[in-house]
C-alpha cells in the first residue's frame, strides 16, 4: 500500500474500493449488486480509478491535492459543486416521500452523508447522479428497510410492449382523444396522480421525465439493470395514463363522455 | 402483437423502440424504419403522442418545488458542525 495511503481513513478506503458512494452504514444496501456489470463499469471510471492511480503514481499532482484536502477545503467544494442541486433533489425527494416533512429530513440526511463521504466523489463524474443515488439509498433505508422491490423478470419486459401494442390497437382510436385532453388536466391533478404510481415506477419516471437521466444512469441510481429501468418506466408512465384518463372521464374533461 | 396491418417492423418491437426514441435512448433500428412505421401505423403514431404528453405533463406538474430555506440553512450549518469534527488534514 503506497504512502499516501496512510493518510485516508481505512474505513474510507475500503470504501473507495467498493462503492463510490458511501463509507458508512448505507455500505451494506449499497453492496447489493456488485457482480452487477453496468454498477461496476460505472464506478470502475469514479473514485476506483482514483484510488489505484493514488497507490502507483508518484505525480499523480491532481490526486495527492483531493487527498490532502482540508475540511475547510472540503466544505468550499461541497458549497460550489453539491449545494447548488438541494432544490433538485428536494423536488426528487418530494416526490419520492409524497410529503414536505419526509422530504426534508430525506435531503438532510442526503446531504449530510454525502458531504461526509464527499472525499470518495470524481470530480468530473455525474455530481447530480451521484447525489441523487445517496438519495435513493437512503430513502430505501429509513423507509423501506428490506423492501427493495424486485427486479423484474426479462420475460415480463417483453410482455410489456407486446401487451402495449396488442392494447393500443384494441382501443379503436379512443387514445387519441384522451390523450388530447390529458393536457388540459390542471398540475394539481397530475400530481396527485403521479403520487399514486407506485415507488420504483414513480421513481424511474421522474428519474427520466424530469431529470433527463438516461437508462444508465437511472440504472446505476436504483441499482437494477437497465430492463428493469425499462420496464418500470413503461409500467409508470402506464399508470399514470390511466390514472390521469380516468380521472378525466369522470370530470368532463372528454368531449361526448357520457359518464 | 401486430395491429393486423403488414409492417416491416412488427408493432411490439416498433412500440419498445418508439420509447427509446423519445428517451433519447440509443435504438436498436435505424431511425428512418421507426418513422416508416410510425407514417404506415396510425395507432403507434398515438402511442409517440401519447409519450410526448405525458412527458410534458409530468415536468409541468413536476417543476417550482424549492427547499424551505429553513430546512437549506439547518443543512448548511450540520455541515460546518460535521467540518469542525473531520481530521484536519495533513497539517
Amino acid at each position: 500500500m503506497a504512502k499516501q495511503c496512510v493518510d485516508c481513513d481505512p474505513v474510507q478506503h475500503v470504501a473507495i474500493s467498493s462503492s463510490a458512494i458511501s463509507n458508512n452504514e448505507d455500505v451494506s444496501s449499497i453492496s447489493v449488486d456488485f457482480t452487477n456489470d453496468s454498477y461496476q463499469q460505472y464506478f470502475s471510471t469514479t473514485k476506483a480509478v482514483r484510488s489505484v492511480s493514488v497507490s502507483q503514481s508518484s505525480d499523480a499532482d491532481d490526486d495527492i491535492q483531493v487527498v490532502s484536502e482540508t475540511p475547510e477545503m472540503r466544505t468550499a467544494r461541497f458549497e460550489r459543486d453539491a449545494i447548488p442541486f438541494l432544490d433538485q433533489i428536494y423536488a426528487g425527494a418530494l416526490r419520492m416521500t409524497r410529503n414536505p416533512i419526509d422530504a426534508e429530513d430525506l435531503v438532510q440526511e442526503t446531504f449530510i452523508k454525502a458531504y461526509r463521504s464527499f472525499d470518495t466523489f470524481q470530480e468530473g463524474t455525474n455530481l447530480k447522479a451521484w447525489l441523487y443515488r445517496i438519495l435513493t439509498n437512503t430513502y430505501i433505508n429509513i423507509y423501506r428497510k428490506n423492501q427493495r422491490g424486485p427486479i423484474v423478470n426479462p420475460q415480463d419486459e417483453i410482455h410489456d410492449w407486446e401487451m402495449a401494442a396488442q392494447e393500443r390497437h384494441t382501443s379503436g382510436g379512443l387514445q387519441s382523444a384522451e390523450t388530447q385532453a390529458l393536457e388540459l388536466l390542471p398540475n394539481e391533478v397530475i400530481s396527485n396522480a403521479f403520487a399514486q404510481v407506485p415507488d420504483d415506477f414513480r421513481n424511474a419516471v421522474y428519474l427520466a421525465d424530469v431529470e433527463g437521466f438516461s437508462y444508465k444512469e437511472i440504472a446505476d441510481i436504483m441499482d437494477v439493470p437497465v430492463g428493469t429501468v425499462m420496464s418500470r418506466l413503461h409500467r409508470g408512465r402506464k399508470a399514470l395514463r390511466e390514472l390521469l384518463a380516468d380521472y378525466a372521464r369522470k370530470n368532463g374533461y372528454l368531449k361526448g363522455d357520457e359518464s | 402483437m401486430s395491429c393486423g396491418k403488414d409492417h416491416a417492423t412488427p408493432c411490439s418491437q416498433a412500440s419498445e423502440e418508439i420509447s427509446l426514441l423519445i428517451d433519447n435512448e440509443q435504438t436498436s433500428i435505424s431511425i428512418s424504419l421507426i418513422e416508416q412505421h410510425l407514417a404506415e401505423c396510425s395507432d403507434c403514431c398515438e402511442q409517440r403522442d401519447e409519450l410526448l404528453v405525458l412527458k410534458s405533463l409530468i415536468n409541468r406538474a413536476c417543476c417550482g418545488d424549492e427547499i424551505p430555506s429553513h430546512i437549506r440553512l439547518k443543512i448548511e450549518t450540520t455541515i460546518i458542525a460535521i467540518q469542525e469534527e473531520l481530521p484536519s488534514g495533513n497539517s
